[in-house]
Formats: C-alpha cells, structure tokens, sequence
C-alpha cells in the first residue's frame, strides 16, 4: 500500500540519519504525500494528510514532535489566497503548498545552528552546565559553544529508565567536552555548583510550558528554587497547541509509546515523558529568537487564529 | 568639508556633549539628540539602498556605543529607525511583514534581497516624516506617562520612590497626581550627597537604610528604569533592588517608569557587563593614601529580575513584564536585532 511506504520511508530518513529530528522528518514525509498527491480539492488532499498523519502516530517515535509538526504544517497547507483557491486547476495550489514546504523544510533544517547562534550569549567562561537526558539541540548548542573556545563543564543526569544521558555523556566526550554523569537522584546534591541548566523538549506547549523526557521536571523544580535559570533550546516547529493543566492532563498518545499503550497495563507502566509547567523556566530559545514562556501562547494564536 | 569629516565631526561632538555633562541629562534629552544625530548622519550620506542604510545606521551605533557604554539608548534608537525604514518600504510595496512562525514557510532570501535592494530615493522623504513623529512621540513621553499617574495613585497612598532628585519623569508623574487632586503621601530615599539639595516640598526625604523600616507603611513603590528588556527584567538606579525586595517581601506594588526609547531589544545575560560605576566615593585624602589598594566600587544600576516589578509604565500603557516582548515588536524589527 502507499500508506506503508511512506511509514516505511519515514523510518528509513529517522535511521539512517541519526541527527534528523522527529519534526523535521515528519515534514519531510508530509511533503513526499504532497509530492505525490493527485487531489482536486482542499478536502480531499487535508484527508490524504490526516490518514498519513495518523499512521505516523502509529510508530514509536515521538508522539508530540510528529504531532506539533504535522499541525503547522497542516495549517499553512490550508491557507492559500482567494484568488488561486476559485481557480479550476487544482495543481497550482498544491505547487503552491509544495513550494512552500520547500521553504519550511529549508528553514527547518537551519533551525539548530539559528538556535545555537541565539544560545550563544547565555554562555560564560568556566560555566557549569546541568542537562537532562539527550537532546540533539542541546548537543549541538554545547558543542558549538565548546568549539568556539568557551571552557564549559557539563552535568548530564543519567535519565532513567534508557539511561540517554549514557549516550549524551559519550557524544559530548567524544568532543572533549569535559562532562561528569550524575544520577538522577542527585540532581538536588550538584545543583549547588551549577550555573544554567539546558534542557531540550518534546514539544512546546501553549501554556510555555515542555513535555520532556521523564525527570525534566525534577531537575527543572530543584533549579528553580535554587534560582538557577533554566534555559529550553527547542525549534519552532515543535510549539503544540496542547494546553495540559497537570501531569494527568498530558494526552496518553504524549505519554507513551503507540507499542506500549496498545500491548501492555497502562497502570502498571511509567510514563516516557513529564510537562513542566512555564514558571519553572527562564527562557525558550527557538530558531525564531529567545522569548519568555509566556510569549508561546501569543505565537499560537497568531498563527492559528 | 567633504560629508565623511563632517559626520565623524557630529559624532565627536555628540560623544562629547554626552560625556562633558554632569550630571548627565536626562534620557528623552538623549535620544532626542541621537535622533538627530542620525537623521543628519542618514541624510548627508545618502544611502543609495535600504541596505547601505542599514549598515551604515548599524556601525555608526556601535560605535556611538562603544565610546559611552552606558547608553544604550543610542543602540535603540537606531534600531526603531532601521525598522521605520522596513516598513517604510513594505508600505510602498502594500505587503506586511510575517510573523515569526509565519516566516517559517517563507522563502525569505527572495524578499530580505527585495528589501534590501530597495530604492532609498523613494522613501527618503516618508523617512523623514516618520522620524519627525519619532521625535514627536520622545518629547511626549513624559507627558503620558505622567498622565497614567492618575490610574495608578489613589488617596491615602503612601508612595515610596526612588531617584526623585534626577528623574523629571518621576518628578512629573507624582506632580500631575497630586494636581489632579490626589492626596498621598511620598517619602523619597535620596542619596546622602544629594540631601543637601533642595528636595521637592511634596516628598519626605528619608535615607536608603531607612527603606525596610518604612516599607510597612508604604502602599506603593515607584521606580524608574534605565533600561528595560524583552525578558521583563530592567534596570534601575543603584539601591533600586533592596527596595523592590523589600516590597516584595511586604506585597507591595512595584511599578516602574519605563518610556518606550528605554526598551532594549536584546537578552540581558549578564549583568556585570552592563555595569557601570560612578565616580568614585572615597575622600580624597584616603583615596589618595590608598591608591592601588582599595577598590571602591560604586555601581549606577542594580538589576531587577521580572519578577519584581509589577508593571511597567510605558508611554502608551501600562504592561506587565511578561507583555515587554510583545511591545518590543512594535519598536523593533526581529531581523534587525538578529543582524546587529
């Protein structure tokens, strides 16, 4: 079937390019249905998306990345001027949304060094710097920070249950960032010597608040009232119109992987990631400019209203 | 005189006159005259495109800058009028700007090379205008942010204030309260220095470390800022800081003073680089003696995290800290900030 070789190439794209977001992946996918779609009508193509989209959900990537990504990417396929829209020819809208999709995945794809670029003035001389789990945007923030001559020391939390932090600890050696591995539980000992903590995120929800791996919230609450700032790197396209009110409130497909929530007893189960309210956070640094928590919210209504 | 000597000439004596004055003038002075020093800078070397203009405003800014670190209004300055400029243009061609999420499906090189290519001959005279109203709205800050006093001072308040003695726009703002037939009460902490001077009849003087005694009786804090930025966080003359703690620790209100030129576009990282001391204080005969040994530090400013003020009293509005952002869009053009 079609829908299975697109699942199937958007795995191949997730494998074979380790550095490749979720997010950005999933545009990339969206954009072969769009390539390939014959619709003659907005509906018809918007329902081809949606199937996709929802056997994308299906796989065990990240429900929250697959799902902020395919809703901006939804939404700027639905806008299109009058004009074109009364014309018969359908093809020139869709050449229309594929151009653009061009220049979202263009932009998309610069969106890490737009965010190392703005992280860079967070940056100080002997800092040291606690993060959690493995972040792809956070590594490549400390890395560019350390090649060009900042001396910094990097904290990283093992992240239980898949012990990432393992991994993070080896790519940052790798590079001769100096980095010391904590446990979990230990976030509270070392937040003392700390001097920013950077995390990455899942997703980006209305409130400002993250949905981040399991345990961010720890480290984030133990930061706070240390007044340590807490710094989130996280691209624009992970921004989700979700608007959790507590842990509870997190929508079950965030919280666990599709195998899991269809094989296994939820309530005997631990949930993959945690939603860190806005309060216990300093900035979110994007591709589009740092901005407070609060300021999400706005670009969420400018952009969906 | 060729028109290269003659703007270096403008900027010496601009940089003169900012550091000949003491005490300093006050900031709409400031950015009054760098709105002039610009608009002559832009007009005699005659940008051919919106892009020269560009880097032009931009090294004349930094350098201004670099010379006088502590005004950061001339860096603002010349952003508003690089984002005048844009829009300017874009007013020309009838399309607006997209939104940072927006731009995210834009292919941007397409229109930033229209942008920038764009002809300054055609805008040079709406360039003018708008830097007119620019000027315009710098001269009347003061008067509305006084007249938001109204709002914000009711009868029986017991209004603490800080830096009364060189602030006109706190000396207004508590005028036009109390000519509008508010009856409250001002105690004001003034510098020992400055006691001496003769301090406006309405206020009770009192000393900086009487504040925590007096903050029980106190109903509202005012403030004034020196700079301001999108995080909500601003600074405030030196002791600004204790006096927002303490009001904090008491629930009090703190608002601050904040006209639209003060707003700074960029991230305050680190507080110690923006510091700037004022002379320092030790006598004379003891300086002296201890030259090289002690180290008198005096710093101008203090730092006040957002959550400390309860609002900003901007020219248009009152805003709380979380809003700043919001505000610096109007003033500011995101690619200008990214670029400087």
């Amino acid at each position: 079937m079609v829908q299975e070789s697109i699942i199937a190439s958007f795995r191949a794209k997730l494998e074979n390019d380790r550095s490749k977001s979720t997010s950005l992946a999933t545009v990339e996918t969206l954009l072969e249905v769009l390539d390939r779609s014959r619709a003659t009508t907005v509906a018809e193509f918007q329902n081809e998306l949606n199937q996709v989209v929802a056997a994308l959900e299906k796989t065990d990537f990240s429900s929250t990345s697959i799902r902020s990504a395919a809703d901006l990417f939804t939404r700027f396929t639905s806008l299109a001027p009058a004009a074109l829209l009364d014309q018969e020819d359908f093809s020139q809208v869709l050449d229309l949304y594929r151009q653009r999709a061009r220049s979202f995945i263009k932009n998309a794809s610069g969106s890490r060094a737009k965010i190392s670029h703005f992280a860079r003035l967070f940056f100080n001389h002997h800092m040291n710097i606690l993060t959690h789990s493995y972040s792809k945007v956070v590594l490549e923030t400390i890395l560019d920070a350390h090649r060009s001559g900042f001396n910094l020391h990097v904290w990283v939390t093992e992240s239980q249950p898949d012990a990432s932090g393992k991994l993070m600890l080896e790519e940052l050696k790798r590079e001769g960032v100096p980095t010391t591995l904590v446990l979990d539980s230990c976030v509270g000992y070392v937040m003392e010597r700390i001097n920013a903590v950077l995390v990455g995120a899942e997703g980006v929800m209305e409130t400002g608040g993250i949905i981040n791996k399991i345990g961010t919230v720890n480290v984030c609450v133990i930061a706070k009232s240390r007044n340590v700032p807490v710094y989130v790197c996280a691209e624009a396209i992970k921004f989700v119109r979700e608007f959790p009110l507590s842990q509870a409130d997190i929508p079950q497909e965030f919280k666990y992987r599709t195998s899991v929530i269809e094989k296994n007893n939820l309530e005997l189960e631990h949930p993959d990631v945690d939603y860190t309210a806005p309060e216990f956070l300093t900035l979110i640094i994007t591709d589009v400019g740092a901005m407070k928590p609060e300021a999400v919210g706005e670009e969420l209504i400018k952009m969906y209203i | 005189m060729d028109s290269n000597t003659e703007i270096e000439e403008l900027k010496r004596a601009f940089i003169f006159s900012l550091r000949k004055k003491f005490p300093r003038d006050s900031s709409s002075v400031i950015a009054n005259a760098t709105v002039n020093l610009l608009r002559k800078i832009i007009f005699r070397e005659n940008p051919k495109t919106m892009n020269d203009l560009q880097v032009s405003l931009a090294n004349h800014c930094k350098r201004l800058h670099a010379a006088q670190r502590s005004e950061l209004i001339v860096i603002n300055i010349g952003l508003m009028i690089s984002k005048l400029a844009r829009d300017e243009v874009l007013q020309k061609k009838g399309g607006s700007e997209p939104e940072p999420l927006y731009s995210l499906w834009r292919d941007d090189e397409e229109t930033t090379e229209k942008l920038k290519t764009a002809d300054m001959k055609k805008i040079k005279k709406d360039l003018q205008a708008s830097i007119k109203e620019l000027v315009t709205e710098i001269e009347s800050s003061r008067e509305c942010i006084a007249s938001q006093s109204t709002e914000l001072l009711f009868n029986n308040d017991v209004v603490m204030v800080h830096s009364l003695a060189t602030s006109k726009t706190m000396h207004a703002f508590l005028t036009h309260a109390a000519k509008a037939g508010r009856k409250h009460r001002v105690i004001t902490i003034v510098d020992e220095e400055e006691q001496s001077e003769t301090a406006p009849d309405f206020g009770t003087p009192i000393d900086l470390y009487e504040a925590a005694s007096k903050m029980p009786q106190t109903s509202k804090v005012v403030l004034v800022a020196a700079a301001y930025f999108p995080d909500g966080s601003c600074l405030v003359p030196a002791g600004g800081h204790q006096i927002a703690l303490l009001a904090k620790r008491h629930c009090i209100p703190v608002y601050v003073l904040a006209p639209f030129y003060k707003l700074c576009p960029f991230f305050m990282t680190e507080p110690d680089a923006l510091h700037t001391f004022r002379a320092n204080t030790l006598p004379f005969d003891l300086s002296a003696k201890s030259a090289g040994l002690v180290d008198c530090l005096n710093p101008a400013f203090d730092t006040l995290e957002s959550d400390l003020v309860t609002l900003f009293v901007s020219n248009t509005s009152c805003i709380i800290p979380s809003h700043v952002n919001r505000l610096k869009e109007d003033y500011y053009h995101a690619q200008d900030i990214a670029d400087y």
